[in-house]
C-alpha cells in the first residue's frame, strides 16, 4: 500500500517540478511535538483517566504544569497526549463550543458515545492536515458502565477497556495488557466484555504505578499526573507527583 | 457580536452534493482549513511526523466470497503502526446497514469514516426511494466518493458485500478509484496466504457450514503466516435475511484447534 | 505585496531574518515583570542597536517578543486594531490579559495553519484586580501560563535560574534583581544578546516600560580570565 508521504509527494506535482527547477523552497514544519502521556481504564461503574502535566519541546521543559485533560461533560473527559499543544488547544476549544451548542439545541448533554463520535469526526475533518493529537475519551456510557474510547490522529475510533496514548504508550500499554486484558494467558480469567474487573482503588494504583514507571524512562513524561475519576456523582480530580528531572 | 456561524456548518464532506472535495465544511472555519489547494499544496509538510501516528490497518487480511446461498465475509483484527501493534481488536467488518457490510484495509480512519458516511447515504436512499439500496448502487456511491478524493492520499482497500433483489452482491473498491464485481476477493498484506487456501477449496456450490469454515480457515492461515495479521478471526454471513455474525475466535485458539498435535 | 511571476508558487517567510533574542518574564507580589534586550540581529550582524521589544497593548497588558521583528510589528498592528475596535464600542469594558493572550494565540494558530507563521515567541503579561497574568504563545499557537517564563535561549539559561529562585512572595525589587541576573547570564552566553536591556512591569497602577539600562558585565571571573588556555580547547 502506498505510504501517505509518497501520496502527498505525488499529488503536489506543482511543488515537485518547481522545486527541481526554481528557487529553493524552505520546508517549514507546522508541527512541534510537546509530547506527554495519557491513559484511561474503565471499571464497572467508573472510569479513570490520567495525563502528566509536563510540556516539553525537544529536550527543553517549557512548563511543568500544563494539563492534558478536559472535562467535556459530567460523564466524559477528553485526554490528549503525544501532542502538538497548539492542535490540542484547537480541538479542545472547538469541542467545548460544540458541547454548548449541542446543549442549547437538544436541551440535554450528549452521551459519552456521542462525544467520542464527535471527536472522531472533528479529527477526520482535518484528514489532510491532521491535528497532531492522540486522544482518549473516558467516561460513563448510557448504562452507567465505564467506557474508554481511543482515536488515532485522524479519528479512527475504538471502544476499549484500557488505553494509553502518547510518548510512553509503548512502555505502559503492554503492562496494561498483561495485568488487565490477559488475552493470551490461558490460566487467567478473562475480563468482562466492556470493562476491567478491578476496584476503583486498584485501578488508580495501577495508573500511579504506570506513570511512575513511564517517568523513569520517558523524558517527556514527568512532573505531575492529573488523575480524574469519573463516576455517577461526577468527575473527581486528584494530583499525583512524579519526578522533576 | 461574535460570529459563530461556523459552528452551524456540520462536517459535510464534500461529496454530499457533488462529490467534490473542495467543499470541505471546514472551509467555513478558516483557522482549520487544510492549506493544500492551489500553489499552497507545494507547502504541504512532509507528513512523516504524522505518519507514524496514523493507525494504518496496513497489515491486514480480509476476504469475502459469494457462494450459492449467500456471502461469507471474514477478517482478522490487528492494526499496526510500524512494528508496533496499535490494536489487537479492530472491527474490520463495518456494518453499513442490516444488509450491507464493508471491510477495512488501508487507513483505519479512512475506512471507518467513509463507510459510516456511506451508511448515512444508503439510509437517505432508502427514505427517498422506499426501497433498500442495491449492493451495486451502494458500491457505486462509495466509488464516486473515492474518485472525488483521488490523489488526496486516502488509503482504502475494501469489499462491499450485501444482499439485494439480485441475490448476493460483492464488489472490491480501492482509493485509486477501482470498483470490481466478483465472486471472491481477498485484500491486505495477508491476502496471498488467504488466496492460497481459498483458491484450492472454493466451490460456488458448497454448503453453508463448509463456506463458513473456508473463510475462517483462510484467515487463520493468514494470521499464522503474516506478522501484520492476527488477533481475532471474525466471520460474517449474509443472506436474504441480512447479515449475521457467525463467530469470533482468537487466532491462537484456532491454531491449536487446527493443529491438535502441536504444542 | 511583492510582484511574483504568475507561474511561481507563492512563498511564505518560513524562517526568521531580523531577530530579537530571549524574552523573560516573572510574576511577583503585586505585579508582573518582563524583560528583553534592545537589539535586533540580521544573522550575526547586530543590525538594529536600539529597538523596543516590549510594548503595551492595553492599559494593563504588555507583550514581549522573541523572533522575527517584522512579524512582531504585524502582531502589534493586529492588537492595535483590536484595541481600536474596543475603543469604538466605548462600553467601558476592556479585554483582560487572558483574553488578549487567547486572541493572540488564535491568530498565531491560524497563520500556522496557512503555512505562513508569525515567527515569534511572545510573552503576555498583565495585572488586573490584584491578579497577575503571565502567558506564552508562539508561531505554532502553543498557549500556556506560568509563574515565570522565558523564550529562545533564555529557556535554557534563564528558566533554570528562575525555577531556583522564584517565590510567589517576591517583591518588585527582588523580581527586578532576578531578571537582571538572568539577563546578564543570557548576555554572557548568547551571541545574539546585548547588555542594553529594558525592563517593564504591570502593577495596580498600569503598565510601566522603563528606559533601557546597561548591565555591567563582570568579565574578570577567574574562569573567564583563564579562558581556553587552561583546558586547551579554546572554550571557557
Amino acid at each position: 500500500m502506498e505510504t501517505m508521504s509518497r501520496d502527498v509527494a505525488a499529488m503536489s506535482g506543482y511543488g515537485a517540478s518547481s522545486a527541481a527547477a526554481g528557487p529553493t523552497m524552505h520546508q517549514w514544519s507546522p508541527y512541534v511535538m510537546n509530547s506527554g502521556t495519557v491513559m484511561a481504564i474503565c471499571g464497572k461503574d467508573f472510569a479513570v483517566i490520567a495525563g502528566d502535566t509536563r510540556m516539553s519541546v525537544g529536550y527543553q521543559i517549557q512548563s511543568r504544569n500544563v494539563g492534558k485533560l478536559l472535562k467535556v461533560t459530567d460523564k466524559a473527559v477528553l485526554g490528549t497526549g503525544g501532542h502538538c499543544q497548539a492542535d490540542t488547544l484547537n480541538l479542545q476549544k472547538l469541542l467545548r463550543a460544540r458541547m454548548v451548542q449541542y446543549e442549547h439545541q437538544n436541551g440535554k448533554t450528549p452521551k459519552t458515545s456521542a462525544v467520542a463520535q464527535l471527536v472522531s469526526q472533528m479529527l477526520y475533518g482535518r484528514r489532510f492536515f491532521p491535528l497532531l493529537t492522540k486522544n482518549i475519551v473516558a467516561g460513563l456510557d448510557e448504562d452507567g458502565v465505564g467506557c474508554v474510547y481511543t482515536f488515532d490522529v485522524v479519528g479512527c475510533l475504538e471502544r476499549v477497556r484500557v488505553a494509553c496514548d502518547g510518548s510512553a504508550e509503548e512502555l505502559i500499554q503492554p503492562v496494561l495488557d498483561n495485568l488487565l486484558e490477559r488475552q493470551h494467558q490461558q490460566d487467567k480469567p478473562k475480563p468482562p466484555p466492556l470493562h476491567v474487573d478491578l476496584s476503583r482503588e486498584d485501578v488508580v494504583n495501577i495508573v500511579k504505578d504506570a506513570f511512575t514507571s513511564a517517568g523513569e524512562r520517558d523524558i517527556t513524561t514527568g512532573d505531575h499526573v492529573d488523575i480524574w475519576v469519573i463516576d455517577a456523582s461526577g468527575v473527581h480530580q486528584e494530583k499525583f507527583d512524579l519526578k522533576y528531572d | 457580536m461574535m460570529d459563530l456561524a461556523f459552528l452551524d456548518a456540520p462536517f459535510t464532506p464534500a461529496c454530499a452534493g457533488t462529490d467534490e472535495p473542495d467543499g470541505h465544511a471546514l472551509d467555513a472555519l478558516d483557522a482549520a482549513r487544510p492549506a493544500m489547494l492551489g500553489p499552497q499544496r507545494a507547502l504541504m509538510p512532509n507528513l512523516s511526523e504524522v505518519q507514524e501516528h496514523l493507525k494504518i490497518v496496513h497489515g491486514t487480511t480480509t476476504l469475502a466470497f459469494k457462494y450459492k446461498s449467500g456471502v461469507v465475509v471474514a477478517v482478522d483484527s490487528r492494526a499496526s503502526a510500524g512494528a508496533y501493534i496499535a490494536s489487537q481488536n479492530v472491527k474490520k467488518v463495518i456494518e453499513i446497514n442490516q444488509f450491507l457490510l464493508g471491510t477495512m484495509a488501508g487507513g483505519a480512519a479512512d475506512c471507518q469514516y467513509w463507510q459510516r458516511y456511506l451508511g448515512m447515504r444508503c439510509r437517505l436512499f432508502e427514505l427517498n426511494h422506499k426501497e433498500r439500496i442495491s449492493v451495486a448502487a451502494a458500491s457505486k456511491l462509495f466509488q464516486n466518493i473515492l474518485c472525488g478524493y483521488r490523489g488526496y492520499g486516502l488509503s482504502i482497500g475494501t469489499m462491499v458485500a450485501g444482499w439485494d433483489h439480485k441475490g448476493p452482491g460483492l464488489y472490491y473498491l480501492d482509493s485509486e478509484g477501482a470498483r470490481i464485481e466478483g465472486n471472491l476477493f481477498s485484500v491486505g498484506s495477508g491476502s496471498l496466504f488467504a488466496y492460497g487456501i481459498l483458491d484450492s477449496n472454493y466451490k460456488y456450490d458448497m454448503e453453508f457450514a463448509d463456506a463458513i469454515e473456508l473463510g475462517r480457515r483462510a484467515i487463520y492461515h493468514a494470521t499464522h503466516n503474516d506478522a501484520y495479521s492476527g488477533g481475532t478471526v471474525r466471520v460474517y454471513h449474509i443472506d436474504g435475511k441480512g447479515w449475521r455474525r457467525i463467530s469470533e475466535d482468537d487466532a491462537t485458539v484456532l491454531h491449536y484447534q487446527y493443529n491438535p498435535g502441536k504444542k | 505585496m511583492f510582484a511574483q511571476p504568475a507561474d511561481d508558487p507563492r512563498k511564505n517567510t518560513l524562517r526568521p531574518m531580523v531577530t530579537g533574542t530571549s524574552a523573560i518574564g516573572i510574576k511577583y507580589k503585586g505585579g508582573v515583570m518582563v524583560a528583553t534586550d534592545t537589539i535586533a540581529c540580521y544573522g550575526n550582524w547586530i543590525r538594529y542597536k536600539d529597538v523596543q521589544r516590549i510594548h503595551a497593548v492595553s492599559k494593563d497588558t504588555l507583550i514581549a517578543m522573541n523572533g522575527e521583528m517584522s512579524d512582531y510589528q504585524k502582531v502589534l498592528q493586529i492588537l492595535e486594531q483590536k484595541r481600536l475596535a474596543e475603543y469604538c464600542v466605548d462600553d467601558g469594558s476592556t479585554q483582560t490579559s487572558a483574553e488578549l493572550h487567547s486572541y493572540l494565540t488564535r491568530v498565531m494558530y491560524q497563520k500556522r495553519c496557512k503555512f505562513d507563521p508569525l515567527w515569534n515567541m511572545l510573552l503576555v503579561g498583565g495585572f488586573r484586580n490584584g491578579e497577575a497574568y503571565l502567558g506564552y504563545t508562539d508561531l505554532y499557537g502553543t498557549h500556556f501560563e506560568d509563574n515565570f517564563l522565558a523564550t529562545g535561549l533564555g529557556m535554557y539559561m534563564a528558566l533554570p535560574l528562575m525555577r531556583n529562585q522564584w517565590t510567589p512572595e517576591m517583591s518588585e525589587a527582588d523580581a527586578r534583581a532576578l531578571l537582571q541576573m538572568a539577563l546578564k547570564i543570557c548576555y554572557y552566553r548568547d551571541t545574539r544578546a546585548s547588555n542594553k536591556v529594558q525592563i517593564a512591569r504591570v502593577d495596580a497602577s498600569g503598565v510601566h516600560i522603563d528606559e533601557p539600562i546597561t548591565l555591567q558585565g563582570e568579565w574578570n571571573h577567574a574562569r573567564f580570565v583563564e579562558g581556553g588556555a587552561k583546558s586547551g580547547d579554546g572554550g571557557w
